[in-house]
Order: structure tokens, then C-alpha cells, then sequence
């Protein structure tokens, strides 16, 4: 991504430095309870747990009931154990377009499209399977009241770099075949949607040649928004479908040329500048873990100063073939038996997933690298609900307190492809709507009930998504 | 006809074409945009618009016009002379009319008018630079630059349930076809003059084109989209494991397939069975060593006679090599040429299958690794199109260097059984000199490749309603071998070249 354009650069480059916030303006609307958040983080490849029985069973609680507090968490969940309370384990959840058979081609590296959509993909996927509607966090976002700066945030790690805008890489949709293509970039990322929270003050020059950029912004665009509406006068269906991604996009361009702290700011003390270490290349996989955290900090302190309250992270792609765990040691770096063991390259997340039935010869210990790779992945979550949970909100609790992280994988048993009983958290009660603390069982549940349910809690109506399911009251405190 | 943005690459190509006459290095001031899939055709297919890129088109815009209006006196004489309203219908008809790719209409001369005039009440802007600037950006952000369209305010007119391409629509197809890029003045005045309107006619510009040296750049891309090498630009390495491989490892095996296919195709006017077999390669310093020539540095390309015996033609060049190189590459190489090169297509991978492979030990070649895949009918139905052709390469390491043994002590077995040739014919062959061969001696392959480029001239996936056209192009040259040229010529002189079938709603007279 190219960041010559960026309008500042990151304050704090030195490591954390907590700058702040200068003199806030005040907000017509003052926030008395704090609103609730909600976080989509998606990753591909399963965890270590069967689709069907517990003959691999590194994932899900063990023990009798509900509640974890008397339950067993196994090696890879146990690393949440500190935040055991706040978590629902959603047992029983199917990709349900998938595992009933109604998507055409191969979606098993493709089904990003569907994970947060709950249709099946169209077409026979030579295209990617785009996705067939809305994603959830399109729909929560467009309910947003207008205040809040930024409907939605789309964030990304690497997964612009394998066919973007597809179901082999992107989450959210606005519409079928019109993707959100995420930010991958934290630099850039901060520089959109945070720089005007922590910019410091403009020079009163300064201020109004920003003015006269953004009002030169506006007539352009609304220039070009009627051209579009010209253009597509005489096209067909899908083309004017095409165009009006096109001119949505260009609308809410429009909206963002000014983002400002949201009311929720005001005063709010857990709104501050995490600082983040710079360079960051958002090409290079050899950064991934430092990626992650970059865009896991700036997805906290937009909640924090009610710059957005909706969010989604992408973790790679869906298959992440790139992904090579250099930082957990020589162990998951193979040596090849010659060079054209291993593909001559080293181990990536995808070989480990797929070597755990298949043991194939000259990977040793295929089954305790895959736990390995969950646990690293879960020790990433477990950072991300810390920093939530370190955050103080405006009612007094943590921001945690006030968000619901839902974990997505697109996979349970990733070395066969399975996309039943997926390995789905909810972190989080989500202002006190969801029980937590549980382990769930639920029965062939789509993954649409799940989104709807998190949906209610974020204020939409009592009512199913997408083609599929339901909503789960059952989940509710 | 689809309704297609510009790709990345032809939306950076046209910028320098378009901005040539009027700043220096424009391509430096585009903003990146994401890359795009494939799609159903195959090519580089943008994705609708999504805020990263209509963001990215503004802020290009803006940076673009910024340059351009520091020289306009150089580009818009009449700025000098005395800049009023009818400087700026100047600026608007003659920029307008390469930006668009065809003549400005009243109507939208009109409209960009009064954009015009608001810049001086609404934004109070003195200076004409500063007020044709934003004219400017708001040209290179019209549906009419960013897609491939041009029809302007005229509905598209229908006989027989086919809509004839107007004269702008055929030059802009002949121009990314050939060039990936705009058409120059002397293409639209030829459009305009009404030369267009023949196959001849599109015979001779296409012709034209072809001899500029910015079809270079066209045929290169169609040939590195053609072989698969989307990610070869990024591809990392353990330097532990390949010390040798750099940054500018990956780009510069892409670079090599493209002068390889530029260098058959428009330096020698050669053939089909050239691009298969032929070994006089293209190749530079830092290649040379992956094809065991010590005596080449330098970055310069320069074109060797590579060992006859152990090359032939595209797919042994280390780029397709390596970017189809992984644990059970030959599954990826014999899916390339499957799919790219003979246009059979491959099932996907059924649901309910458990694809991994059992373990057989340590010791085991890659053959008996993959022996499940021949061995089992369920795997075995979908497999036999791949494995076999991708057993011919065994050759080649995953960086596309030719070794001799696969361990030492184990020399390679590159033999393989291909099924499903030419009256689902099978032919043995041992390595990657003897398929290529083989399949240079295809109808299938032939048929194929006129498919494949068919496919890039028009944008979509070729359908049913194409045979007639795509026939007319694989029979060119009779028994004998056309010239790639002579494919060029005769996909721009057919029906599915100059006529269109109106798409669904599509209001038409």
C-alpha cells in the first residue's frame, strides 16, 4: 500500500507513549451510558478440533454443563482463561450455505464471502465466490446513529494480496459482488480515521486550507455522483448494479472527508493515542504479529473515543499459504529433505493444517504444530481482549465490558476442509445482552443465527439474517 | 460486452499515455490501488468500486492535476493568449476527447461548464489553472475515463439481437487489446474518419499497433496473466534455504516471460509451436545462473540459445516454474496447462472428501507420494488430468533449475502417460522437451490458444455464441502454423470482435 499520502505520521515512535487527548470539543449529544461495540475478527484454516467428535480435541471445553467455571479448558482455549467469565463457546455452529450443498466450484479456500454474510456464494467460483448480499457489520454499521464519525471500520492483516475483493479474502460486503476492501495499512489506517482525534491543533492557515480542499472534495464528488447516475441511465441490470457499488462508494467518501471524535469522546478517558513502533510494511508476512497488533490497538482506541462502533479484522487470507511462523522458532521452520521437500519453502499455516492427518514424512510432530499455531493465534486474542479490557469506559466499567468480540473461523477441522461445528467465541457481554461465561451447545445452528443475535444485541429488530437460521435468545443475560 | 473498470495495470498505462504530453513521470503520482482477481475469463477482472479505490482515484486525481496545471501553458495555448470560458470548452474538448476516448458531447460539455463556472462563485478560485484543475479532477474520476464504455449519451442500437460496436468502442478494444492502454490521436482520428468500420480496416490499425513499441507491454501482460504469475512480485524466501533469491527475484522471472512471449511473438513473428518449443531465450544476469549460463550479468535481457535437451519454450522458463512450485507441484503445473493451455477444465475438490495424502515414509519420491491420487477412482477421475502432465516437469526444482536426480542417489522420473489429447488420444513422454512437443502438435492446444486471447480482446469468458468466431481464428493459417500476428489480425476482424450482444435490461432502439 502506498502511504506517500499520508496527512501525518504516527505520533509515538519510540513505543507506546500515551499522548493525551488536547482540548476536546465539546458535542451537542453527551453519551450519559457508554454504547456498545462489536468486533468481527476472522481467521481461516480451523483450530485444532474435529467436526464431528472429540478425537482431536485441543478447542472445546470439557466437563459437564454449562458453565465454564467448572469446566476444563483444553490447550488452546486455555490460553483465555483469564478471561474466562466473559466468554460463550457457540457449539453447534455449521457454515450452513456450504455444508448443505448449495454453493457451486470449491468454496473451501473461498467461503471469507459467506463467514459474515450468511448466503450462498453465486457463480461456479471461477470469480472467487463474491459474496450474495450485505455482511453483518455492513448492516449494524449502516444503523449507526449519524454522529458517530465512521460507520464501520474494515481492517485487514496481508489480505490484500490474494485476489482482494473475493470470497479468498474479504469479509465485508455492502452488497452482493460489491466488497469493503479492508485496510491493511495501520499507518494509512490512523492517518484516516484517528489523526484528527490526536492531530494537535491547526494553525489557523492551516485550518482553512483544509477547508478549502474538503469544499473542493465536495463539489468534485458531487460532480462525479451525478455523472454516475447519468452513466447508468441506459445500462443493464447487473451493470447499473455495478455502477451503484460504484456510486456508493463515492457517497460515502463524501460522509468520511471529515472525521472528527464522535460524541462518545467527550471527555472520555480511555481515548488515548496507543502509539504503535513504526516502520510497518504491510506487505511483508515476516510482520504479521507486529501487523496484528498495530491494527488491533487503532480498532481499540476507535471504540474508545467513539470513533466507530463497529469493526471487523481479517487475519490473512483464507488460505494463508504465506504464513510462516518464523517468531515460534526453528521448529516451524522445516528443513526440507532437499530442495524440493516442503515445496523448498519453509512450513506455512496452511502445509501445518493440512499435515495433521496427513503426516507427511519429514514434518515431525505434525499434530502438536498445528496446537502450536492455535495457541499462538488465541495468545493474539487474548492481547486483543487485555487492551479492551484495559481501556476505561465512560460508565465506569472497561470497554471490554461494552463490546462483543465475535472469534470467526471459517473452518473446524481445517486438514479435511469441514465447515461443521465451527470453532466460534464471543468475548465479551456486549453492554450486559449476552450470559457469558458458558460453554453453549446448539444443534446445526446456521452461522446466520449467531450474526443476528449479535446484531439484537447492537440494536437491530429481533429478526433472522441473511437466508438462514434464526436468532439464539438463549445466548441472552 | 461486460462493463469493466479499468484493471490496475490499465488504469496506470493509460495515465501515462494520457498524461505524457503533460507532466513527466505521471505513473508516480498514482495512488496504489488493490490488485485485481482474476475472474471468470481468466484476466485481470476488477472488482466494483470500493471506497479504497474511488479514494485512491481522487487522491491520484488530484495529485495529477496539480502537476499538470503547473505547465499548462506548454498543453493549452490558448491559457497565454487570454483564459476565459471558451479556453476552458477548449481544455474540455480536447483533453475530454482522449480522456473519454471519443469526442466530448454537448451535454457533458455543458455540464463540466458549469462545474467550471462554480469553481469561481461556489469556491472562490481567481486564477483559470486553479479552476481547470478541478475540472480536470473531475474528468479522471468520470465513469467515462474509469470504464470501458464508450457509447456516450447514444442508446446502443440493435438489429437482429446484436448491437454493432461504434467506431470509439473498436478503438479502445484495439488499443488495450494490443497496447493495455488508450488509443493514441492517430487510432481516434481513424476512428472518426470512419476507418474502423471494416474488418480491413481494423486489420490495419491493428497491424499498427502492433508494430509500437507499446504493444510490448500489452502482449507481456497478456502472457505473465495467460501463465498464472499474479503473486511471482511477492513471493518470499527463506534466504537460509535460497541465499540467491533477492527482492527482485520474483519480478525479474516475471520480467523474462513477457520478453520471452514479446520476443516470439513481435521480434520474430513467430508461431505457436515457437512460444511452445523454442529455446532462443531472453535471459539477464540474475537469471542466468538458474539456467546454468555463468558467463551472462548484467540486467540487461539479452537472447541465448538455451541446452535443447532440457528446455523447450514457455513453460520451462523458471517464472511458470516457480510460480507453480510448491510440496505437489505437480498437481499446479499439470493444472496449468490443463486448464490455460488445453482449456479442459478441472473439477474442484468434492465436499465430502478428505484430501490429504497418507504417509509413506521418508524415503519416498514424489510420484509414490501422489500415488493415492492415481491409485483411488475418486481421487483419480479429477487427477489424471493434472498429475501425469505435471510429472513431465519433474525436471524442474521449485525454482525452476534443472536437476538430474530428485535426491542424490535418486534420479528423477520425468515419464509420464498424458490422457485426453486430440480424440482423447494418450501420449507417452518423457520430460518437459517431449510434452511440449506433444502438445504443439494439438489441435486442442491450437483451438486453446486462439481462446485465450479471445478472451482478452473482448473482456469475458468466450461463450457459446463465440464458436463461429473463435473457428474462423484457429482455422487461419490452414494446415500450416499462423503467426501470432496473424491471431491478433483475425480476432480483431471477427463478429465477437465487432459486435455485441445487448446485456439484460439494457435499453436499446
Amino acid at each position: 500500500m502506498n502511504r506517500r499520502f499520508s496527512r501525518r505520521h504516527f505520533l509515538g515512535a519510540m513505543g507506546a507513549s500515551l499522548a493525551f487527548l488536547p482540548a476536546m470539543r465539546t458535542s451537542a449529544l453527551h453519551q450519559s451510558a457508554a454504547p456498545r461495540r462489536v468486533l468481527f475478527v476472522v481467521k481461516s484454516n480451523g483450530n485444532y478440533a474435529n467436526a464431528f467428535d472429540n478425537s482431536r480435541n485441543e478447542f472445546w471445553p470439557e466437563g459437564e454443563g454449562e458453565d465454564l467455571a467448572t469446566k476444563v479448558l483444553p490447550r488452546v482455549s486455555e490460553v483465555l482463561q483469564s478471561h474466562r467469565d466473559h466468554l460463550l463457546f457457540l457449539e453447534g455452529v455449521n457454515l450452513t450455505p456450504v455444508v448443505d450443498g448449495l454453493v457451486a466450484g470449491n468454496p473451501d479456500h473461498s467461503s471469507w464471502g459467506m463467514l459474515l454474510t450468511g448466503r450462498a456464494a453465486t457463480g461456479d467460483g471461477s470469480d472467487g465466490h463474491p459474496a450474495a448480499g450485505p455482511s453483518i457489520d455492513q448492516v449494524i454499521g449502516a444503523s449507526m446513529p449519524s454522529e458517530v464519525p465512521v460507520a464501520k471500520l474494515n481492517l485487514g492483516v496481508l489480505s490484500h494480496l490474494r485476489d482482494p475483493g473475493t470470497g479468498k479474502s474479504c469479509i465485508s460486503w455492502r452488497d452482493a459482488k460489491a466488497p469493503n476492501i479492508p485496510n491493511t495499512d495501520p499507518t494509512d489506517a490512523f492517518d484516516r480515521f484517528l489523526a484528527g482525534a490526536f492531530g494537535g491543533g491547526l494553525s489557523p492557515e492551516e485550518r482553512e486550507a483544509q477547508e478549502r480542499m474538503r469544499a473542493q472534495r465536495r463539489s468534485v464528488l458531487d460532480f462525479v455522483g451525478r455523472d454516475l447516475e447519468r452513466f447508468s441511465a441506459n445500462l443493464g441490470h447487473e451493470h447499473r448494479q455495478q455502477v451503484e457499488a460504484h456510486l456508493e462508494s463515492i457517497r460515502q467518501l463524501e460522509r468520511d472527508l471529515v472525521v472528527d471524535p464522535g460524541p462518545g469522546a467527550d471527555g472520555a478517558p480511555g481515548c488515548f493515542d496507543p502509539g504503535i513502533a513504526s516502520p510497518l510494511d504491510p506487505d511483508s508476512w515476516a510482520q504479521f504479529p507486529q501487523l496484528l497488533r498495530a491494527q488491533m490497538e487503532l480498532i481499540v482506541t476507535a471504540f474508545a473515543c467513539d470513533i466507530t462502533r463497529v469493526a471487523t479484522l481479517s487475519l490473512g487470507d483464507a488460505v494463508c499459504d504465506k504464513l510462516v511462523f518464523r517468531w515460534l522458532g526453528d521448529d516451524y521452520l522445516i528443513p526440507p529433505r532437499s530442495s524440493n521437500a516442503g515445496g523448498g519453502s519453509v512450513t506455512q499455516y496452511h502445509d501445518i493444517t493440512h499435515s495433521v492427518s496427513a503426516q507427511q514424512s519429514g514434518m515431525q510432530d505434525d499434530n502438536e504444530r498445528k496446537i502450536g499455531v492455535e495457541r499462538w493465534h488465541f495468545e493474539q486474542y487474548l492481547l486483543l481482549l487485555d487492551l479492551l479490557a484495559a481501556r476505561p469506559d465512560l460508565d465506569g466499567g472497561s470497554l471490554l465490558d461494552n463490546t462483543a468480540v465475535v472469534f470467526v473461523d471459517s473452518h473446524s477441522a481445517g486438514w479435511v476442509h469441514n465447515e461443521h461445528r465451527l470453532p466460534w467465541i464471543i468475548a465479551g457481554s456486549c453492554g450486559g445482552h449476552f450470559r457469558t461465561g458458558r460453554h453453549v451447545k446448539l444443534s446445526n445452528e446456521p452461522t446466520n443465527s449467531v450474526l443476528a443475535e449479535v446484531g439484537v444485541a447492537m440494536g437491530l429488530p429481533d429478526a433472522p439474517f441473511g437466508d438462514f437460521g434464526g436468532t439464539l435468545p438463549g445466548l441472552r443475560a | 460486452m461486460p462493463l469493466r473498470r479499468l484493471s490496475r495495470a490499465e488504469y496506470q498505462r493509460t495515465v501515462r499515455d494520457l498524461f505524457g504530453p503533460l507532466s513527466e513521470n505521471p505513473v508516480r503520482l498514482v495512488r496504489d490501488l488493490p490488485a485485481d482477481p482474476p475472474g471468470t475469463s481468466g484476466f485481470a477482472t476488477p472488482v466494483a468500486a470500493s471506497l479504497f479505490h474511488v479514494e485512491a482515484y481522487l487522491t491520484s486525481a488530484e495529485s495529477l492535476a496539480t502537476e499538470a496545471v503547473q505547465n499548462i501553458d506548454d498543453w493549452l495555448p490558448c491559457h497565454a493568449a487570454g483564459a476565459d470560458e471558451v479556453c476552458a470548452r477548449e481544455f474540455i474538448t480536447t483533453f475530454g476527447r482522449r480522456a473519454f476516448r471519443r469526442p466530448v458531447t454537448d451535454e457533458e460539455i455543458g455540464e463540466l461548464l458549469e462545474l467550471f463556472a462554480s469553481t469561481a462563485d461556489e469556491l472562490a478560485l481567481a486564477d483559470f489553472a486553479s479552476r481547470i484543475r478541478v475540472v480536470m479532477i473531475a474528468m479522471l474520476q468520470s465513469p467515462r475515463f474509469l470504464y470501458h464504455w464508450q457509447l456516450g449519451e447514444d442508446v446502443a442500437e440493435s438489429v437482429d439481437g446484436l448491437v454493432a460496436l461504434n467506431e470509439w468502442e473498436l478503438a479502445s478494444r484495439l488499443s488495450y487489446f494490443a497496447w493495455g492502454s488508450m488509443p493514441d490521436d492517430e487510432l481516434l482520428d481513424a476512428a472518426e474518419s470512419g476507418a474502423l468500420a471494416t474488418a480491413t480496416g481494423l486489420e490495419a490499425s491493428m497491424a499498427r499497433l502492433l508494430a509500437d513499441p507499446r504493444a510490448r507491454q500489452g502482449l507481456g501482460e497478456f502472457a505473465s496473466q495467460w501463465m498464472q504469475l499474479g503473486e511471482l512480485e511477492h513471493e518470499e524466501r527463506d534466504p537460509a534455504l535460497f541465499p540467491e533469491w533477492t527482492d527482485e527475484t520474483g519480478s525479474t522471472m516475471d520480467r523474462q516471460v513477457r520478453e520471452f512471449f514479446t520476443y516470439v511473438a513481435l521480434d520474430s513473428e513467430g508461431t505457436l509451436h515457437d512460444l511452445l518449443t523454442s529455446v532462443q531465450v531472453p535471459v539477464n544476469g540474475t537469471l542466468a545462473r538458474l539456467y546454468d549460463l555463468e558467463e551472462i550479468s548484467g540486467e540487461e535481457f539479452r537472447v541465448v540459445d538455451l541446452d535443447a535437451d532440457r528446455r523447450a519454450g514457455l513453460f520451462t522458463l523458471v517464472g511458470v516454474m516457480t510460480a507453480h512450485s510448491g510440496p505437489n507441484q505437480p498437481i499446479y503445473r499439470g493444472k496449468l496447462v490443463r486448464d490455460r493451455v488445453l482449456c479442459d477444465e478441472v473439477p474442484p475438490v468434492p465436499q465430502d472428501v478428505d484430501p490429504s495424502l497418507p504417509d509413506i515414509g521418508p524415503d519416498a519420491t514424489r510420484r509414490e507420494q501422489l500415488e493415492k491420487h492415481s491409485t483411488d477412482p475418486v481421487c483419480a477421475s479429477c487427477h489424471r488430468l493434472m498429475d501425469p502432465i505435471g510429472f513431465a516437469f519433474e525436471h524442474y526444482d521449485t525454482l525452476g533449475v534443472w536437476q538430474a536426480e530428485e535426491r542424490p542417489g535418486l534420479p528423477v522420473d520425468a515419464t509420464a502417460e498424458i490422457p485426453l489429447l486430440d480424440g482423447g488420444e494418450t501420449a507417452m513422454v518423457d520430460g518437459a522437451v517431449e510434452l511440449a512437443e506433444v502438445l504443439s502438435s494439438q489441435d486442442k492446444v491450437r483451438r486453446c490458444f486462439a481462446r485465450q486471447l479471445y478472451r482478452i480482446a473482448i473482456g469475458r469468458r468466450d461463450e457459446p455464441v463465440d464458436a463461429s468466431s473463435i473457428d474462423r481464428v484457429t482455422a487461419v493459417g490452414g494446415d500450416g502454423w499462423p503467426t501470432i500476428l496473424d491471431l491478433y489480425a483475425a480476432i480483431v476482424a471477427s463478429d465477437g470482435f465487432r459486435f455485441r450482444v445487448p446485456s439484460e435490461g439494457e435499453v436499446t432502439l
